[in-house]
């Protein structure tokens, strides 16, 4: 503590300042109303959503970022299943699923979907009365084994095609990253235009989680000669899953 | 601090004026990434943008105390761990501690330049901790004995071919020289080092004190493997690398992802601010922020440098710049490279030891143009020319040549007065007879020498245009010019 004062005291001194500065206005840099004008641009109608959703399409394209549009979850489950029994693992051994413990993402219903097919589906969450470190030891496990990582998203940013997820219990941040495919499901209200939409809408919850990521598309590398190769050390695929309806 | 070679840096970049495969490297970097940034200012980001981000960079730089208390205890409330490191030594101590107290055996890194900086790797190997570089570009680099050469491109000095060789000798795989091949032979390689790490060390983006946050940026996703997967994650932050607000987060990010590669957002922005939380099934167990110094607190201290640290290291001023198209990253030998570490190393390590460096650009200003918050590069430089000319006692700066100093001073005095100016300028034409040749002086003596070994000097015109106006202007006025 000693340590911090001394250092920032230092500061103060260098800039010339025997005082704190007016905390209030260095943390209120937007100008008044900006928040609730983003706000309310965001809060746009089915028809504007959808218009997003076509230019969502066209900004997936150059990021190998496959979008998939579904009138429901039911659809989507079908097509996700679909998805899974086709889909190889990358480093051998048996098709697990990880997903995030979330209501739209149990509305798929997978494990009923693929319970006659050898493909495993598990949710990343504590069994009751689990010691959170033994859990977090069998999810992780669990996580390397799996071939692909379900998860929903808090919003999604049309123009650059990111999603952003926030942790939190039953939303761990190894789904999204260990598995060597990443299929997302966001619904139509939560598309926003652009990072500044989506950047609002975390600004009006206050706090954040500890940790928070915004994701746009699978990982990618140009370190040898600039060429672009994907799968570096995430996901090497990625589908978005937009439920229209 | 890192430091590339035993060369200065006039050898080392006369070395590379002679690397046509260097120069073919850079040359697809400036054309990409120059280029693109380029049009993306043109065509998407407004000039107001990057003057209320540049706006918004001062405000945070001169309020810098308040905003770092305000980081530190943000993350604290989340059970973080802040420690604020005014010198290297100080930095190194405590991630060393850290290791220590957590049985670390392997250390798993994020790119991060602040690590170079403040020699982090070699403490950690001293103390048998393996430490493994896990960006892509950086893992060939270290697997070569190398250093970066780019910002956010470290190896593109080097060829497919090369680093085929590279990975079948230390890898034992096949040789290819397919990138797609290549990379997934890493991937691998490095999947095992990311999930077997007891320790991950990152950078800092930019961190954002209004919500307590880190924030990183990365398109391979092994900066949040390195900062998810291991039981201790250690963030290094120069103590500049701070927005106050998250709506000024959400402007600089965007002039960074751009300006770094013109792309509009990375494949990954993580922003992390502490160790798994209750309930939470995965995460670090420990968090720590080093907030660090190193001598950024005397360029925060001199009104003449104070901009320089609203750099938010993107790396654009390379992929533009004439002189380090030429001459690569390596020339500058440290940590920092391009226009952008011509005006850091100097400050970092010593105006006198970097005297090269500080006369090396061309003070041409594509630097200034391409930089999203307007770093004045050019201007930064001629300071510290100026330095070097005449001294500076609070940078500690010795004259490099007195001569030099003497020559301009009274040059200086010649140009403001009339009647001397004009006896120079009889007097040269005398003088320099023998040595035209062709038109030019090509060979000057004494200390133009060092001028005209590597360009031609005009020499004193017949009739100066001060003397042709003098002339021509007086036939002029008595209209005796009306042929």
């Amino acid at each position: 503590m000693n340590n911090e004062q001394q250092f920032l005291d230092r500061i103060r001194k260098v800039l010339g300042r025997d005082q704190a500065p007016d905390e209030a206005t260095l943390f209120s840099s937007r100008p008044e109303g900006e928040l609730e004008e983003l706000l309310k641009r965001a809060d746009r109608d089915r028809a504007g959503r959808l218009e997003l959703l076509e230019e969502l399409r066209q900004s997936a394209v150059p990021l190998n970022l496959n979008v998939h549009t579904a009138e429901n979850l039911e659809e989507a489950g079908r097509r996700i299943a679909n998805l899974a029994l086709v889909s190889e693992t990358e480093w051998g051994g048996d098709k697990h699923i990880l997903m995030h413990d979330d209501p739209v993402l149990h509305g798929l219903k997978l494990p009923e979907l693929l319970a006659g097919d050898p493909v495993a589906v598990d949710v990343a969450a504590f069994e009751p009365g689990e010691d959170e470190l033994a859990g977090k030891q069998r999810l992780r496990g669990i996580a390397e084994r799996a071939y692909i990582g379900l998860t929903g998203a808090d919003w999604c940013a049309a123009d650059c095609a990111a999603i952003a997820l926030l942790t939190g219990p039953g939303h761990g941040r190894a789904v999204s990253l260990v598995p060597s495919i990443l299929i997302s499901v966001v619904t139509l209200d939560r598309m926003v235009a652009d990072l500044s939409e989506g950047y609002a809408q975390l600004e009006a919850r206050g706090e954040l989680p500890a940790s928070v990521s915004f994701i746009s598309g699978p990982s990618k590398t140009a370190d040898i000669e600039g060429q672009l190769v994907h799968g570096a050390h995430g996901p090497r695929e990625m589908h978005l899953f937009v439920i229209t309806g | 601090m890192q430091q590339n070679s035993d060369k200065t840096y006039s050898e080392l970049s006369r070395d590379a004026i002679g690397d046509e495969d260097l120069h073919a490297a850079i040359r697809m970097v400036q054309n990409g990434m120059g280029k693109g940034a380029q049009a993306m200012w043109r065509d998407e980001i407004t000039p107001e943008h990057r003057r209320l981000a540049k706006e918004a960079r001062l405000r945070t730089l001169n309020n810098l105390d308040a905003v770092l208390a305000t980081l530190a205890e943000k993350i604290r409330a989340r059970g973080g761990h802040v420690y604020f490191a005014a010198t290297a030594e100080d930095a190194r101590n405590y991630c060393l501690e850290v290791a220590r107290k957590n049985n670390v055996r392997l250390a798993v890194k994020g790119k991060s330049m602040t690590s170079a900086e403040i020699g982090m790797d070699p403490l950690l190997e001293e103390n048998g901790v393996e430490v493994v570089e896990t960006d892509l570009g950086e893992y060939i680099i270290q697997l070569a004995g190398e250093a970066p050469s780019h910002i956010i491109a470290p190896c593109i000095h080097m060829n497919r071919k090369r680093i085929g060789k590279l990975f079948q000798e230390k890898l034992g795989i096949p040789y290819s020289e397919d990138p797609p091949t290549l990379t997934r032979a890493a991937r691998k390689a490095l999947r095992e080092k990311l999930l077997g790490a007891d320790m991950g060390i990152s950078g800092c983006n930019i961190a954002c004190a209004e919500t307590g946050h880190v924030c990183l940026v990365s398109n391979e996703g092994n900066i949040r493997m390195c900062t998810t997967m291991p039981k201790v994650h250690v963030a290094l932050m120069g103590m500049e690398r701070v927005t106050a607000t998250l709506a000024e987060h959400d402007m600089l990010l965007r002039l960074l992802t751009r300006g770094a590669s013109a792309q509009k957002v990375s494949t990954y922005v993580s922003f992390m601010g502490g160790p798994r939380q209750p309930g939470e099934t995965d995460g670090p167990e420990e968090f720590h922020l080093v907030i660090i110094d190193n001598g950024r607190m005397k360029m925060l201290a001199d009104p003449r440098f104070r901009e320089v640290l609203s750099c938010i290291r993107c790396g654009g001023c390379l992929n533009i710049c004439p002189v380090y198209g030429r001459i690569g990253g390596h020339a500058y030998n440290g940590t920092y490279c391009g226009p952008i570490g011509a005006v850091l190393m100097p400050l970092l390590e010593g105006v006198n030891k970097h005297a090269d460096l500080c006369r090396g650009e061309s003070l041409c200003g594509a630097c200034k143009d391409i930089c999203p918050v307007h770093n004045d590069l050019p201007r930064m430089l001629s300071e510290l020319r100026y330095m070097l000319a005449y001294g500076d006692e609070k940078w500690g700066v010795e004259p490099v040549d007195g001569a030099e100093a003497c020559a301009f001073k009274a040059w200086g005095a010649a140009m403001s007065s009339r009647t001397a100016y004009d006896l120079l300028v009889k007097a040269g034409r005398i003088v320099q007879v023998p040595f035209v040749k062709n038109g030019v002086l090509g060979k000057g003596v004494g200390p133009l020498a060092k001028w005209t070994a590597s360009r031609d000097f005009p020499p004193i015109a017949k009739k100066t245009f001060a003397e042709r106006w003098k002339t021509d202007h007086a036939k002029r006025l008595n209209g005796a010019d009306n042929e």
